[in-house]
């Protein structure tokens, strides 16, 4: 099965070329917007680069579909499980990735002035919000790229993902902007802790909710 | 069914059901040793079987054993031992050969890759090129250097020289041949074209509309089964003892299992009977009375 998510690998790395300059287009982008709240500079980074990432990966649903290589891959020792736990796990391999290209330019946003700290970015928020993001978005996309493949559904993903990465940052303004008496006993009465529980947990669910229907889905599919 | 014992694989009344056909119940058993051919026309079903063999297609029904264990979802290490070769590949375009090998190399507990290699020398193949460079003739024969680079014991092959030259379909048959000679090996070959079989086939299983018409062993056709051209005169008297038969510009054709008694009805009139070929057997037996 890793042999498998090597080979999406071996495409992605010949994208990568291309996911830099958007990086440094996406910095320019954050220095013509001004940002100068932690928070939201963070929230956009994480989300850019994670998004960013995934999109990658989900490419390589669409090289497979090229040369319909699940007609290949059924006729390997490999469970359906593995075949598709394979594509879950480049997900999950690119958006770590997708998260340590964010480190890199979370302290280059802080060179810049952007910010003023850089605790934030290594922090266990930017960590939270990736897992998050990261579940969600895999979560949504995957079973739908088993069911209809990439080709037909590329622009409902891309959507998807240009609505995440503007109201991500959004929220993250709004929630900035709250008065502190309002953060006093945690967001909405729910401490930090619990709200990193909770993120966890919806995440950890939306995941295996997802990896079971794509299983149904391809156990189910005519090749 | 027809009963062998010890199958290195064994169908048991297997069922697909698609909008427009409908294929099976079907039984059959592969020997072990043996290279064994689905004849049949094109949308007969013999690209369904293989691919249900495969893993490509699920089945609706029945059930198939291979070297005697159910051929189970959940355990696939039955399939390091089966060897599949398509009527078109599905490599990864964007990957090299090296690549492919190496990927390969970690799913095939058995994965041999100086064989491997040898065939990309044989097949003159380059190894560090994208495979969407390559010609259908190079990926035709990386297909088969896959499928026979892993020590399978069984080989699923489906039309795959159709559309290729007649050097490539010389080619691919000999290295096909030669896997079917070692011991304990077993082939089983989809094809609609009786050339492409020559003299390789212990079996032919010919299928038409879902349905197995007959399974034959390839040295008693000659032996069990006559082409006869007979004069108009004769048809009414003849026609009981033909399998198939058809018109002519000088009569009428047909094939028989029952030579003696054609000579003995035709008497002194003149009947042309010549051993039948595995193509008048297909060509009677699927379209029967033309």
């Amino acid at each position: 099965m890793f042999r498998l998510v090597i080979k999406d690998f071996y495409f992605l790395q010949k994208k990568m070329l291309f996911i830099i300059p958007f990086y440094i287009i996406m910095l320019m982008f954050l220095k013509f917007l001004k940002m100068t709240s932690v928070a939201e500079t963070t929230a956009c980074l994480v989300v850019t680069c994670i998004i960013g990432i995934l999109l990658i990966a989900q490419n390589s649903f669409g090289f497979d579909e090229k040369v319909h290589f699940e007609a290949f891959v059924c006729t390997l020792p490999l469970t359906q499980n593995q075949i598709v736990a394979s594509k879950y796990l480049v997900c999950l391999a690119a958006s770590v990735f997708g998260l340590l290209c964010m480190f890199v330019l979370g302290y280059l946003a802080v060179l810049t002035s952007f910010s003023g700290t850089t605790a934030i970015v290594v922090s266990p928020t930017t960590f939270f919000i990736w897992a998050f993001m990261t579940s969600i978005f895999s979560a949504v996309i995957l079973p739908i790229l088993f069911k209809k493949g990439y080709m037909k559904t590329r622009m409902q993903i891309i959507i998807f993902a240009i609505v995440i990465v503007f109201v991500a940052p959004m929220l993250a303004n709004q929630y900035n902007t709250l008065p502190a008496e309002a953060l006093a006993n945690g967001f909405l009465g729910i401490s930090t802790t619990l709200w990193w529980v909770i993120l966890l947990a919806v995440a950890a669910i939306a995941a295996f909710v997802s990896f079971r229907k794509s299983l149904q889905i391809f156990q189910q599919k005519e090749l | 069914m027809d009963t062998i014992t010890n199958p290195i694989i064994r169908v048991t009344q297997l069922t697909k059901a698609y909008p427009e056909f409908s294929l099976g119940p079907i039984s059959f058993d592969l020997p072990s040793n043996s290279f064994m051919a689905l004849l049949g026309p094109n949308g007969s079903g013999k690209t369904s079987i293989i691919k249900i063999l495969a893993r490509v297609r699920q089945r609706d029904s029945g059930g198939i054993a291979i070297f005697g264990k159910d051929y189970d979802l959940k355990h696939p290490q039955i399939k390091q031992e089966i060897g599949v070769f398509l009527d078109e590949h599905h490599f990864p375009d964007e990957l090299m050969i090296h690549e492919l090998r190496w990927i390969l190399s970690g799913i095939y507990k058995n994965w041999q890759p100086d064989l491997f290699l040898s065939y990309m020398y044989k097949f003159v193949l380059p190894v560090y090129r994208k495979l969407n460079t390559f010609t259908p003739d190079m990926k035709l024969k990386l297909g088969l250097a896959v499928a026979l680079s892993h020590q399978s014991r069984i080989l699923l092959v489906d039309e795959p020289t159709d559309g290729y030259s007649p050097g490539i379909r010389d080619e691919i048959m000999t290295e096909l041949q030669e896997f079917a000679q070692k011991e304990g090996n077993s082939v089983l070959f989809a094809t609609h074209n009786p050339a492409n079989l020559g003299k390789l086939t212990d079996r032919v299983a010919i299928i038409n509309d879902g349905q197995f018409l007959i399974t034959v062993e390839t040295k008693q056709i000659q032996e069990d089964y006559v082409l006869v051209k007979f004069s108009p005169t004769l048809f009414d008297k003849l026609k009981p003892l033909m399998i198939g038969y058809a018109k002519t510009k000088h009569g009428f054709e047909g094939i028989t299992q029952q030579p003696e008694e054609v000579k003995r009805i035709a008497a002194s009139n003149t009947v042309v009977m010549t051993p039948a070929t595995l193509s008048d057997l297909m060509r009677f037996f699927v379209k029967g009375v033309q």
